[in-house]
């Protein structure tokens, strides 16, 4: 068997990923417009190139072993109940923030406690307090733990800060880098909105790793690698008579 | 070539399900019961947009659901629960106060475990919706049907816990507490419920303050924030911004909520006093009688006007009067409170005193419920029993009288053709049994020549006459006394 490793398209996340792995000693290449590329210093293993929204659904799928991805990607789409874990926790790229933002005009409104109210307020209109999203599960588990219950979360793609300015939406959650889009649409942070604080992460199917490494140990050859690089990371194989669902 | 057998996904009915007879006659009952009451029967679809159930119930069942998204039907969830389904659906037809609504249904709901992954996964329910009756009137019919579901299967150790939960509404509306602090309140309820209510009351306190509900550290809004808050200078802000003005809110209501932020920040003594008088009065269980007594008490040593209790005292004498005509009492707990999101008024559930201790029925009043799910303002109660736990709550004996009142039904014959030759006389014999009873089971034998066998067979699916086709012969085995 062969050990499929997932790397983002993105051409950025592509050659930071490709740095990661080369500082560890192993050298990954694509040619051309191939979607896969070889890897030297591994045994028995290719990577293949996908869109990051793709990533955590094959790797839960086990249609690939291991994937690098968005912490916020992972943790917004792969199955709670799915195979895959998170194999290193900081791959020392893709930092980001998910952010609740406000129009700027509210100026009433400042704090997460502030959005809570405002919810309160809105249910007693008859009405519901709309909150544009890549991420709703994040999103929603976030304002629940704020004690909002009352919202609606609407799907969005693309333009998020348009969303308010649209009257599609009150609010938005969105991925921030630096605040300078969400300024230039009139949208401002709030003091303590920030839903996760996110980074590029290294992601394994239990189940497929653990198959793959009794064949051939081609994924305890990948630990002992990252080990004598220092490169810290979790235990994820499975007894070989557990066979319960990961996570 | 060895392939793994697919087994099927944990927590989830089976084909093969050996309760399964008996659940659907559960079932069966309990809709036959309902359907004299005057309610139609109907189905619901399996998936509904996401959306309909958080609306209902927002943080209570989201972690619950089993949600899937497909290009073709968007962001959809299997249903969890049947209520949203038939408000939807009645809201869709132009619901109308004009007459009352009556709707029962049943099958299966489905939700995530909580904590315990080996909880069940789905279940099957039967239900009912009685919209558009207020007040006594529609509580009254929904609490005799269901005390009638439990006299269906002879269940007269049940715990009927109630509360009303608009008299713990009203009761913070005699405190002046601001929309968020009263909910807060509560949702919180649990918590007050504690060996020691200081205990509580100091944990509510600390996620209070967490939370931004009340002053923490003598502030709550940072003092830069507030450097100028008259209304005139809060206008000029705002008429400075209106070219970039965003949002449906408009300039006044953000004005409004400006000025109230600073103004009408959470008293702490008033909030510290609510979370005391509902520390005790939640803690108030037992008869209707003693109930409204110590509610009497609580309410006179906080200076609050016992006409609040009117509501709750109509409700416990006319719940009173139901349960004389049963052999089964309700508990009062006034710290009960689920489903705040959209229950409104009465509220109960059903346990047996047995080892099971999942409610076999739950329910209330939801009257805002249609108006947040896009329809108009609507009174609304229903419950629904749950014939999993109902099941497992059953001794071997009532059981028994279930599946016994099915047979009186359903009699089964095994009709065996003892040579190939009697294939065809054994099928004409078979239609001639049916035409005579059409309440009778009559499955053609499939072991010809073969005795033993053929007898075997016909007591593993639980026949009650076994008769063997010899040309134009027939030898009949009674295999139950009762036949």
């Amino acid at each position: 068997m062969t050990l499929k490793l997932a790397l983002p398209s993105n051409k950025e996340l592509y050659g930071k990923s490709v740095e990661f792995f080369g500082d560890a000693g192993i050298d990954i290449n694509a040619k051309g417009r191939s979607l896969r590329a070889s890897i030297d210093g591994l045994k028995n293993a290719t990577a293949l190139l996908q869109r990051s929204a793709d990533i955590p659904n094959n790797v839960d799928n086990g249609n690939v072993d291991l994937g690098i991805v968005g912490l916020d990607r992972y943790l917004e789409s792969a199955d709670p109940s799915g195979d895959s874990v998170i194999i290193i926790k900081d791959l020392g790229f893709a930092e980001c923030k998910l952010e609740i933002a406000v129009p700027e005009v509210w100026i009433d409104v400042t704090s997460i406690y502030d959005v809570a109210d405002l919810s309160v307020i809105f249910r007693r209109q008859g009405d519901e307090l709309r909150i544009a999203t890549k991420y709703p599960n994040l999103t929603q588990n976030f304002l629940y733990e704020h004690g909002i219950n009352y919202f609606t979360l609407l799907a969005a793609a693309g333009a998020m800060e348009a969303a308010p300015l649209m009257g599609y939406a009150d609010a938005i959650t969105d991925i921030v880098e630096t605040g300078n889009t969400m300024r230039e649409n009139h949208l401002k942070l709030l003091t303590d909105g920030t839903i996760l604080e996110s980074k590029a992460v290294l992601i394994g199917n239990t189940r497929s790793l653990t198959k793959i490494d009794s064949e051939d140990g081609s994924f305890s050859e990948l630990l002992s690698i990252f080990k004598k690089s220092s490169i810290k990371y979790e235990e994820v194989l499975k007894a070989s008579n557990d066979h319960g669902n990961g996570r | 070539m060895n392939r793994e057998t697919i087994k099927g996904v944990k927590g989830f009915d089976e084909v093969f399900d050996k309760n399964y007879s008996v659940k659907s006659r559960i079932a069966d009952m309990l809709m036959n019961k309902f359907s004299n009451w005057g309610y139609m029967r109907v189905e619901a679809p399996l998936f509904e947009s996401t959306e309909l159930f958080l609306r209902k119930s927002g943080g209570e069942l989201a972690s619950r659901l089993y949600r899937l998204k497909d290009s073709s039907v968007g962001d959809v969830s299997v249903r969890p629960e049947f209520t949203s389904s038939v408000i939807r659906s009645l809201i869709g037809q132009g619901l109308d106060n004009k007459w009352p609504r009556r709707v029962l249904y049943s099958g299966s709901v489905y939700r995530r475990p909580l904590g315990d992954a080996a909880d069940e996964k789905e279940t099957m329910q039967v239900g009912v919706e009685l919209l558009g009756s207020e007040g006594l009137l529609g509580d009254s019919e929904i609490m005799s049907m269901v005390l009638a579901g439990l006299e269906t299967f002879s269940i007269n150790k049940a715990i009927v816990k109630v509360n009303n939960l608009e008299i713990l509404f009203k009761l913070l509306d005699s405190f002046n507490l601001s929309d968020r602090a009263k909910i807060f309140i509560m949702a919180n309820l649990e918590a007050l419920k504690k060996d020691s209510l200081q205990s509580g009351i100091d944990e509510l306190w600390i996620k209070a303050q967490k939370e931004g509900l009340v002053l923490r550290d003598g502030k709550r809004i940072e003092s830069d924030e507030r450097e100028d808050d008259s209304t005139s200078s809060v206008r000029q802000r705002l008429s400075e911004m209106a070219d970039i003005w965003i949002g449906r809110r408009s300039p006044t209501q953000v004005e409004k909520r400006y000025i109230d932020k600073f103004d009408t920040d959470q008293d702490p003594t008033v909030f510290n006093e609510a979370l005391n008088f509902m520390g005790k009065f939640v803690e108030l269980r037992g008869s209707g009688t003693q109930v409204i007594k110590g509610a009497e008490g609580i309410l006179d040593g906080h200076g609050i006007s016992s006409k609040l209790l009117e509501n709750l005292k109509d409700l416990v004498t006319m719940l009173d009067s139901i349960s004389l005509r049963s052999e089964i009492d309700f508990e009062w707990d006034m710290g009960f409170a689920p489903g705040l999101s959209y229950y409104s008024g009465l509220v109960f559930q059903i346990t047996t005193d047995g080892q099971n201790r999942s409610p076999i029925c739950v329910g209330g009043r939801y009257d805002g419920l249609t108006k947040a799910l896009g329809g108009v303002d609507f009174p609304a109660l229903g419950f629904a029993y749950s014939v999993d736990s109902l099941l497992s709550s059953l001794t071997s004996e009532q059981i028994q009288t279930i599946i016994a009142s099915d047979r009186n039904q359903n009699r089964t014959v095994v009709v065996q053709p003892w040579n190939d030759s009697d294939i065809s006389e054994s099928i004409r014999w078979g239609e001639h049994l049916r035409a005579e009873d059409e309440n009778i089971v009559v499955i053609l034998g499939g072991f010809v020549g073969n005795q033993k066998l053929a007898r075997e067979y016909a007591i593993s699916v639980d026949a009650d006459e076994l008769i063997f086709i010899d040309g134009k012969d027939r030898q009949s085995a009674l295999l139950k006394r009762d036949v």
